[in-house]
């Protein structure tokens, strides 16, 4: 017979870390066990991500954008970001993927979005309202190139973009003649128009959205499935939607291996072997649909079985077993931080901004 | 002693959306299972193993959905456990519980702790009485290790092993009366596979369990179970005691079920112990005793050499100092060395996590290596480039047939991969056609391969890869849960293919393959290599054996037991050296009585 003692020992070792193990699986990767984020209860923890991004929201307003309140909240979620226990290789993969993401919605927020400021830096008219019905000697050397390029290589896309670079290089080098037969009136003059005021909205809007990024990133990083679960249940959630939403965690767990796998078989068949297009690669993508289907058919089936003969109902009942988490004091202390920030979000607002400009 | 399972008349057929109804899967299946009883069913791949646990376990008819009116068309006879019927609540009564497959599909919760409650979650058991329970079970499989911190372990990082046992420890968790284990061993390594059938053996003695065991490995079969079923097409041939059971080869044969390497010998040569078929090494001992007693030695040692493949010693693959850790930091290969020579058949081995796999994705240009230098065909293997180039002459074949096919026909499968090597048109045509004869699918051309049985679909993978040219072939445990002729089919396919030249490295945990097929094997544990040879010398050495953790085929076993007694014995490593070193005396006997 085996004492408490050595079953539950002094502290309950099941839910101690094991000996020399860092990090534990996670919704996205894994994080550190002790990391400071994840020590908070998850609902403080939501309610954490959704306040800081409410009042970014507010933050990034178009029309009173507050750079220094952005600035302040990004420092906020980027703490927290590094407070996640994510990896560091994988948290220095997410700033390299976040570079040029956050530099190309700069560069569409200031292209497409015309804000007039007190100095204007570009204006340049790009469409006048009108559609030019017309044929020209540069669309028939842009088809030509295509075709050609086509044909010797049987890619397109090269094709397109070689006789875009080529056609427009005449154009400009070369008066090449056109024939126009009608215009047409459609939607109204497009103009770039770049001023400081739309500089410091698009700094402002990349700057949140990067924070917001950061907060739900360390949130999902951070967050377990059993933490998850233990919250539903602290929420007196229905058994069916826990073990619904717990079975699709595991589930996505399972079919994220598979894909790996399919993944890996493709390889096995050369899909790599020569450079392909992008259509090509999606049609590898899409490929991967017939054994993904395959496999989760079956394994459906074993799951099912597997929950009856474990003795699951539908209608049943489930004991908490380690799932709930305790509430503490600094989970009580976070859900104050968020009501205030809430206000600040919903309330009357301070434009730091602008009173650093009055200060200064 | 009473019954713990009854079946009266059990005939089942699934439902079809179509009018043709299928065929029976079950036909009039009569079962009496004692209480504590271990219960052997085996039977080719097909013949209604699997439905049947459904039914005793009341999944079927309760899961088909089907109205009082269309019941009796479907499914017939009844169940009973301890006297009473089986139902879709049975399973909820906690008398009964089943062990899948596949143990990836029963781990439903995403730590070990979690797992291992579930099922007393959904009991409602008391948790400090569950937790008692989960960490006896868990130390019933062995790893009691695993306690400290059992929260924080995720089903991905347990090996293939680890997983079974796992599985099993949440059903013995639950204290079930009655255990169906449906092939629960069939991805373990031969040490693990013995581990995790003593340990149910031992469970079954103390608890006075029920245990019915759906297993293809005779030998497994023959030591552990009262009784064994043979099912075939649906119908139960036979239940008899192991060695009644083993003793019908005609029976087996015809129904291609699979029988252990002493019931071979006794089969092809005729010699029995107590007129029945030995099963143990010391019966084969005492029923092989008198005609080696008679056999001139000299003679015999000529007669029993290994038949070895011709292979050249050109090497055609090598990796040096190979190094390999997962993206959890897991170190898989500590600087492998391997050589692969043109036209032989090798076989990776090793307990489950040993490396096995790792090197061969290294090979096939699927993981890049941390360190450490690869070289194929005669050309280093350094960047990324010339690893794209490496399924062209190196084949990988998965174990799952279904994690690789994408194709909605079989010529499409193999045209697939000439394609991506950007092969022309008519010469995708002429190999395809080719590949499709050579491996007998010419009557499925058009066919979808997610019709295809699970051998023709194990065929199909192989051909694809076999189509690109490559010149050598990596087949990654290609006969697990397979029965006899499934395993038969594999590896003359496989033979055929090292015959026409081409150099094969099967991954594998069958000994009894790798005496009768490999020239040389490598053998792992812990990411290091610890012997490279000949099969010969791996099987006939102890100290080898237990420095790489592996078994011997039973042939193998015999020799090494009898060669205290017959010191000259020579190296016997399979059925068919033993049936021609004894056949021999036997046929004398034969011709001086006639």
């Amino acid at each position: 017979m085996l004492s408490r003692k050595k079953v539950l020992g002094d502290q309950e070792i099941f839910l101690q870390p094991p000996p020399g193990k860092q990090y534990v699986r996670s919704f996205l990767f894994a994080r550190r066990i002790n990391a400071p984020f994840a020590e908070i209860h998850l609902i403080p923890r939501i309610f954490l991500v959704f306040s800081l991004s409410s009042l970014q929201l507010r933050a990034i307003d178009a029309t009173q954008p507050d750079l220094v309140e952005a600035i302040c909240l990004w420092g906020v979620c980027f703490l927290i970001f590094l407070l996640s226990g994510m990896h560091a290789r994988v948290a220095r993969l997410y700033l390299l993927l976040s570079v040029p993401t956050l530099l190309s919605l700069f560069t569409t927020w200031l292209l497409f979005n015309p804000v007039p400021g007190a100095v204007t830096l570009l204006k340049t008219q790009i469409y006048d309202g009108n559609l030019v019905l017309s044929l020209a000697l540069w669309q028939a050397i842009w088809l030509t190139i295509t075709v050609l390029y086509f044909w010797r290589t049987r890619k397109l896309l090269g094709g397109i973009l070689l006789a875009t670079v080529l056609s427009l290089i005449a154009v400009h080098v070369f008066a090449l003649p056109a024939w126009t037969f009608a215009r047409v009136g459609f939607f109204h003059p497009l103009t770039i128009l770049i001023s400081n005021q739309s500089l410091l909205v698009a700094m402002t809007k990349v700057i949140g959205y990067a924070g917001m990024v950061f907060a739900t990133i360390a949130l999902v990083v951070s967050s377990r499935d059993v933490e998850l679960i233990g919250t539903m249940r602290q929420l007196h959630l229905p058994q069916p939607v826990i073990f619904f939403l717990s079975t699709v965690f595991r589930t996505l767990d399972l079919s994220l291996v598979d894909y790996e796998t399919i993944h890996q078989a493709q390889i096995a068949r050369a899909i790599n072997a020569r450079p392909r297009s992008i259509i090509k690669r999606l049609r590898d993508l899409a490929s991967i649909a017939v054994p993904m289907v395959a496999v989760m058919i079956r394994r459906s089936s074993e799951i099912g079985d597997a929950l009856i003969s474990r003795g699951y109902q539908l209608r049943g009942t489930s004991a908490n077993f380690y799932e709930t988490s305790r509430w503490r004091l600094i989970d009580g202390l976070t859900i104050v931080v968020c009501l205030g920030l809430l206000f600040l979000a919903f309330g009357p607002h301070i434009n730091l901004t602008l009173l650093l400009q009055r200060w200064l | 002693m009473s019954a713990a399972l009854t079946l009266d008349e059990l005939w089942w057929r699934y439902p079809t959306f179509g009018e043709k109804p299928q065929s029976w899967v079950l036909r009039g299946i009569n079962l009496h299972i004692e209480q504590g009883e271990c219960f052997g069913i085996t039977g080719p791949s097909g013949a209604g193993k699997t439905t049947l646990c459904r039914a005793l376990l009341g999944i079927l008819p309760a899961n088909a959905r089907l109205t009082p009116e269309q019941l009796p068309t479907h499914f017939r006879g009844q169940v009973t456990l301890f006297g009473q019927p089986v139902t879709e609540k049975t399973a909820s009564t906690g008398q009964i519980g089943m062990v899948l497959q596949d143990p990836e599909n029963q781990f439903l919760r995403m730590s070990l702790l979690h797992e291992l409650g579930f099922g007393l979650q959904i009991r409602g058991i008391p948790t400090e009485e569950a937790v008692k329970r989960a960490y006896e079970a868990l130390c019933w499989v062995g790893l009691e290790r695993l306690w400290h911190g059992a929260s924080y372990i995720h089903p991905a990082e347990l090996s293939g092993g680890q997983k079974q046992r796992v599985a099993i420890a949440s059903f013995l968790a639950l204290r079930p009366r009655v255990l169906i284990l449906d092939e629960p061993t069939s991805d373990l390594d031969p040490v693990g596979k013995r581990e995790v059938i003593e340990t149910l053996n031992r469970l079954r003695h103390e608890h006075a369990m029920t245990i019915i065991l759906v297993e293809q490995d005779p030998e497994i079969l023959a030591t552990f179970c009262d009784r064994v079923a043979l099912l075939h097409k649906g119908y139960i041939e036979q239940v008899a005691s192991p060695a009644e059971f083993y003793s019908q080869q005609r029976l087996m044969e015809t129904c291609g079920a699979s029988a252990g390497d002493l019931t071979r010998i006794s089969w092809q040569t005729g010699l029995h112990y107590n007129n029945r078929v030995p099963l143990t090494l010391q019966e084969a001992e005492t029923a092989f005793a008198p005609t080696l007693d008679r056999i001139n030695w000299n003679q015999a040692r000529n007669t029993s050499e290994q038949s070895s493949t011709a292979t050249s010693s050109e090497a055609v693959a090598e990796a040096q100092g190979i190094w390999y850790a997962y993206d959890d930091g897991t170190t898989a290969l500590r600087g492998v060395d391997l050589t692969l020579q043109r036209g032989e058949m090798l076989a990776l081995l090793g307990p489950n996590g040993s490396g096995k796999t790792t090197l061969a994705k290294i090979l096939s240009g699927i993981y890049q290596p941390a360190r450490g230098r690869i070289s194929m065909l005669g050309h280093e293997v350094r960047s990324r480039r010339d690893r794209a180039q490496l399924p062209s002459s190196v084949g990988y074949v998965f174990q799952n047939p279904d994690h690789q096919l994408f194709n909605r026909s079989v010529k499409t499968e193999i045209l697939s991969g000439l394609k991506n090597l950007g092969l022309a048109p008519s010469e995708r045509q002429r190999i395809a056609t080719a590949t499709i004869e050579a491996v007998g699918l010419t009557d499925f051309v058009d066919e979808d391969p997610l019709f295809l049985s699970k051998g023709q679909r194990q065929r199909l993978a192989v051909a694809a890869i076999l189509a690109m040219g490559s010149e050598i072939l990596i087949v990654d445990e290609p006969t697990t849960g397979q029965d006899a002729r499934s395993v038969a089919a594999i590896m003359q396919l496989l033979c055929s293919l090292q015959q026409q030249g081409k150099t094969i490295l099967v991954i594998t945990h069958d000994m009894t393959l790798v005496a009768e097929y490999c020239q040389r094997v490598v053998a792992f544990r812990d990411g290091l290599v610890s012997f490279t040879g000949t099969p010969t010398q791996l099987f006939e050495n102890r100290e080898l054996l237990e420095k790489t953790g592996l078994q011997p085929p039973t042939s193998a076993e015999l020799a090494t037991a009898l060669r205290s007694q017959y010191p000259t014995l020579p190296s016997l490593l399979t059925v068919k050296h033993w049936s021609a070193l004894l056949q021999e005396v036997v046929n004398s006997d034969v011709a001086e009585s006639a």
